[in-house]
């Protein structure tokens, strides 16, 4: 490989910082000016592997990404991830992002490349206020998936009993059978909350049966949890089961639970 | 929502105390592969409204890659990274603060650094452990970890003899 060429073709392609630096057999390091929020340059790694070229982070991305515990497993960060890997054709294999240099194109490959780790990157500017509305919009999209918007009403009320609003539900299931108050809980406050608003309506003699949906569940306060479970038909510990959440709202619509 | 902490908060912080419980390095240790592209463990200290988390991770493709952070979470449970004992990634570093002030050397590497937590990265809308300095003190993710409990205010139930610490190359 003529790393003068390369170097020059990476600089026309991408900019004048890039450098080129052999370290292994087969395998050069990239040092470009991108770097994450906190200094940290992104890591690019041309190698040789059976006799085709690919660009690697080696797993740096993904581990940088997730240092605040950042779930790149479930929700709108891990749509966005996907169709970010999509969209610029990396592969994901187990952490490592990849992508393979096609036809000798090597400054394509590379712009390719740095541009997904920049949307990559970005992911963790997502605060956890912001993905906390991420986790209500999520919620709601999976119950509008399954649910026709004639029997749902979100953020239902009572207008008689409770014109103040200070008893929300977070999605109310209109049935044949009886309601489902169904609430998306996200931290300890709002399970303590779901509690008290099913207390209040069992005092006003409403029939219904309650479903949590929990954010992360193992996150919640256990005498909270332990409260809420006292009230609740049905819970769900994450949006991670999405297919049995879909499954359990389709059989209540049709009135089988 | 986070605050700014002072430099005199965020030295404090640091140095506070903090009980390692009893088997905290196999607790710490990160050799298990489960195929992943990076390994990771997190360790809890203490249980009271502010508390600390040891961060570990590794990247399994190229062992000096490797981050040991401090985090401290205040009572509203918002995180703050106040150290980050970083490995050798194949990239480089830059100050952005100190890029931005065009001072010079803020951008070296690759090599094995320190990220800490300042008051002027946060108040210049920067990550709060925007800042990194090249060090010397360790040589790997072992070498790293002893260095790491060393400077982070951490008490070890279980102190490494100098005998023993010879062992893992002096730490």
């Amino acid at each position: 490989m003529d790393t003068e060429t390369l170097e020059r073709e990476f600089k026309q392609k991408v900019c004048d910082q890039v450098r080129l630096n052999a370290e292994g057999l087969n395998r050069y390091v990239i040092h470009q000016p991108f770097t994450f929020d906190d200094g940290d340059h992104f890591v690019v790694v041309l190698k040789q592997e059976q006799g085709n070229w690919v660009f690697t982070d080696e797993g740096h991305t993904l581990m940088h990404v997730q240092y605040d515990d950042i779930d790149l497993e479930h929700g709108t960060r891990a749509s966005l991830l996907d169709s970010t890997l999509s969209a610029f054709a990396l592969e994901n294999r187990s952490g490592e992002l990849r992508i393979p240099v096609p036809q000798g194109r090597f400054g394509d490959a590379l712009y390719s490349f740095l541009q997904a780790l920049n949307k990559i990157a970005d992911l963790d500017f997502l605060t956890r206020e912001r993905v906390h509305t991420m986790f209500l919009e999520d919620a709601r999209a999976v119950i509008g998936k399954v649910v026709p918007e004639s029997r749902r009403v979100f953020e239902y009320h009572d207008p008689q009993r409770d014109p103040d609003r200070n008893y929300l539900v977070d999605c109310r299931i209109n049935t044949t059978v009886r309601p489902n108050f169904v609430f998306f809980i996200n931290s300890d406050s709002h399970c303590q909350n779901a509690t008290i608003v099913c207390h209040q309506y069992e005092k006003w003699s409403v029939h219904f049966r309650a479903t949590g949906i929990f954010e992360d569940q193992t996150k919640i306060n256990r005498r909270a949890l332990a409260q809420f479970s006292d009230v609740a038909y049905k819970q769900f510990p994450s949006l991670g089961s999405e297919d049995r959440i879909r499954a359990y709202f389709a059989d209540v619509v049709r009135g089988e639970t | 929502m986070s605050q700014v902490l002072t430099d005199s908060e965020i030295a404090e912080l640091t140095a506070r105390p903090k009980q390692l419980p009893i088997r905290w390095r196999t607790r710490l240790n990160l050799r298990q592969r489960n195929g992943d592209a990076h390994r990771r463990r997190d360790l809890p200290l203490g249980n009271d409204a502010e508390s600390f988390v040891i961060k570990c991770r590794q990247s399994a493709i190229n062992p000096l890659d490797f981050s040991i952070v401090l985090v401290y979470l205040d009572k509203a449970k918002n995180l703050y990274r106040l150290l980050r004992c970083n490995g050798k990634h194949p990239s480089q570093h830059t100050n952005r603060w100190e890029r931005q002030q065009g001072q010079n050397g803020h951008t070296f590497g690759p090599c094995f650094h320190i990220h800490q937590a300042t008051q002027r990265y946060q108040e210049a809308d920067l990550e709060i452990d925007g800042f990194a300095q090249l060090t010397e003190a360790y040589s790997d993710y072992d070498s790293a970890l002893e260095y790491f409990i060393r400077i982070s205010g951490c008490v070890d139930p279980e102190p490494r003899t100098p005998s023993s610490a010879d062992l893992f190359g002096g730490v």
